[in-house]
């Protein structure tokens, strides 16, 4: 199951990357069929202001590397990363760490399954299990919020153990600053 | 109708006598088998049901005037007494015929006098009146083997509000034959999803009225009663993380009760309307505070290094009793006003959460998934000491329970079906009927009993 998971999503990411490869293509969501937040994730990056070739090849770079950016994924009623998520913990820190003026926010989520007001103490348990990952591979707590949605906000709505295995998650949701945003 | 705790001593403060006179009573008490039935409950009423027959309604003047109004309102107030709790409804039809007798009475005509036979049980008879677009109806209670009605009354209404006048009615009846104020003019507020959002609802105590409260595009969730009825505790996501707010029915609007940076959640208000709990991740990991209802005087009621959450008051504000994983996985957990003395209540089941306090103090309702082999969570009841569980549904997943204001009644929502829906018990277990169809609905949590405002 786990390594299906991963399998799936080391595809969506490949897909993703050649999509940003292609000239023309501008905007790119990282996250598959990812609700609205509250947390804007992305800070546009002014359209049509002259910008340096330079700019230009930056920014597309930042694109590619925020749709490589992973979701990931927990147990029924667990908030530990499993031993099968810890690579996309290993892959985010990664990318975090080439982009230091980006911020994270931490969206803990669960499945349907338990009470609306538990499973928003154990979407934020989540959130916070990400952030410490994070932590542990030098990334500053700084970078991070966390927000927990319980089980309010599904990636999936069915009721089946296959469309809940996609609902415990963490999202990361990044703000790409630049230098000059982020002051 | 004795519900199977026979070793439970009987509380001789509880015992509740019918409104009668000293010597209508001292005479029922002898005589009247439909009385003794009364059982002395002790785990949440003082009353079993009692044996009620709702004869049909009659015309008084015009019947072609009145037209259905007299058994479309008998049929709304047998439905109110049926639902609630504390009858047993018996058909006139399933009666063996009572006889009728003249009498001559001193100075007077004739008199028709009832002789009741076979079943002892009460009996409600109406009859119904209409002058100037005003309908009333004049009840009359009888208890047998008296002849005389008991109780007679009439009330008012418009007959176009004829669902609102029988909520009236059935409260009345209620009070003159077992001395209980039933959830007849309760309503019940609740939470539906519409796509990414959910919106506070509220319903009448049978499903009936339904309307949005809130419109705004966010979560809003956990819907709590101030005990005036005027405002609901709840809490919302408009401001990007869980925040708990109070909203005015009247005004329809909103504001912040505790708005911290982190998770705000889950509030109860307490039974004086004093306090107002709640669970927050304000200092790390979720934990229960309460504060005055104004939001002032915050103060944190449980350290622990796991979660907890879903506070729920007891009758008194003495203690509280809310859902926490310090033991490994969720169960219910009591904890005193001052946040010292914390026990734990519930043993069975891998998952016990959202507990609520009975009103009558006497049961703790919470939902529970008793073992991987069930894993769909239903609703139990404890007594306050962790004693005597009782399962109240089956089948699939059912949650949130809540008591109806006089605690005869449970609220839960179910997701047996595609969409969830919210449904109603008895507390005991019997009765279950569902009051919502067609919308996603959850949460809900049964609100006071209200002053009539009946046109």
């Amino acid at each position: 199951m786990k390594s299906k998971h991963f399998a799936y999503f080391t595809l969506l990411a490949l897909l993703l990357a050649s999509l940003a490869l292609t000239p023309g293509c501008k905007k790119k969501m990282p996250k598959e069929s990812a609700p609205p937040s509250k947390t804007e994730e992305i800070t546009p990056v002014e359209e049509g202001t002259e910008g340096t070739a330079t700019d230009r090849e930056t920014r597309d770079e930042m694109e590619r590397d925020m749709a490589l950016v992973h979701v990931v994924y927990f147990d029924f009623d667990r908030s530990e990363i499993r031993a099968g998520e810890r690579e996309k913990i290993r892959n985010n820190a990664d990318i975090l760490r080439k982009w230091t003026d980006w911020t994270v926010t931490l969206e803990g989520h669960c499945d349907e399954r338990g009470t609306n007001e538990y499973n928003l103490a154990l979407g934020e348990r989540r959130a916070k299990a990400a952030l410490r990952a994070m932590e542990a591979e030098g990334i500053s707590g700084a970078r991070f919020e966390t927000i927990s949605y319980g089980e309010e906000r599904p990636s999936d709505p069915g009721h089946e153990e296959s469309n809940w295995s996609r609902n415990r998650r963490v999202e990361f949701r990044v703000k790409m600053n630049t230098p000059e945003s982020r002051n | 109708m004795k519900k199977g705790n026979s070793e439970s001593t009987l509380n001789l403060s509880s015992i509740r006598i019918p409104v009668l006179s000293i010597a209508l009573a001292l005479c029922a008490l002898f005589v009247s088998p439909a009385l003794s039935q009364v059982t002395l409950r002790t785990e949440t009423s003082s009353v079993g049901r009692l044996d009620l027959v709702v004869h049909d309604f009659i015309a008084d003047g015009d019947s072609a005037f009145l037209a259905d109004l007299p058994s479309q309102l008998r049929g709304f107030v047998k439905g109110d007494l049926a639902y609630s709790g504390y009858f047993n409804l018996i058909e006139p039809s399933d009666l063996p015929p009572d006889t009728s007798i003249q009498v001559k009475r001193v100075g007077t005509t004739f008199d028709t006098l009832v002789t009741f036979t076979g079943a002892q049980a009460a009996r409600v008879r109406g009859s119904v009146s209409l002058r100037w677009e005003q309908a009333t109806v004049s009840i009359s209670l009888f208890q047998p083997p008296l002849r005389e009605p008991t109780h007679v009354q009439d009330f008012s209404f418009q007959p176009d509000h004829a669902r609102d006048a029988a909520h009236d009615i059935a409260a009345w009846i209620t009070r003159m034959l077992t001395g209980e104020e039933g959830s007849f003019t309760s309503k019940i507020a609740f939470v539906v999803r519409t796509a990414q959002n959910k919106d506070l609802w509220i319903m009448d105590w049978d499903g009936a009225n339904a309307h949005s409260l809130t419109r705004d595009q966010t979560l809003n969730m956990s819907p709590t009663w101030t005990p005036d009825g005027n405002a609901l505790y709840f809490t919302t996501f408009r401001e990007g993380t869980a925040d708990v707010y109070r909203y005015e029915i009247a005004s329809g609007r909103a504001r912040p009760f505790v708005a911290t940076p982190k998770t705000d959640s889950a509030p109860s208000v307490s039974f004086d309307g004093q306090w107002v709990a709640y669970a927050s991740s304000e200092n790390g990991n979720f934990e229960i505070y309460r504060a005055h209802a104004d939001g002032s005087g915050k103060t944190q009621l449980t350290f622990s290094n796991r979660d907890d959450t879903s506070p729920s008051w007891s009758p008194t504000g003495r203690e509280l009793v809310f859902t926490s994983d310090r033991g490994g996985s969720p169960q219910i957990y009591q904890v005193d006003f001052d946040g010292v003395d914390v026990r734990r209540l519930s043993f069975n089941g891998i998952y016990n959460e959202t507990a609520r306090w009975s009103p009558r103090g006497d049961l703790i309702v919470f939902c529970s998934r008793e073992s991987q082999a069930f894993p769909k969570f239903q609703i139990f009841t404890i007594q306050p000491g962790g004693q005597r569980e009782r399962r109240l549904t089956d089948g699939g997943n059912k949650f949130d329970p809540s008591w109806s204001p006089d605690g005869m009644k449970i609220v839960y929502t179910s997701s047996e079906q595609g969409k969830s829906s919210i449904w109603t018990c008895n507390w005991d277990g019997s009765n279950h009927r569902q009051l919502t169809f067609g919308i996603e609905a959850s949460q809900p949590q049964w609100g006071p009993i209200l002053p009539l405002t009946r046109p």
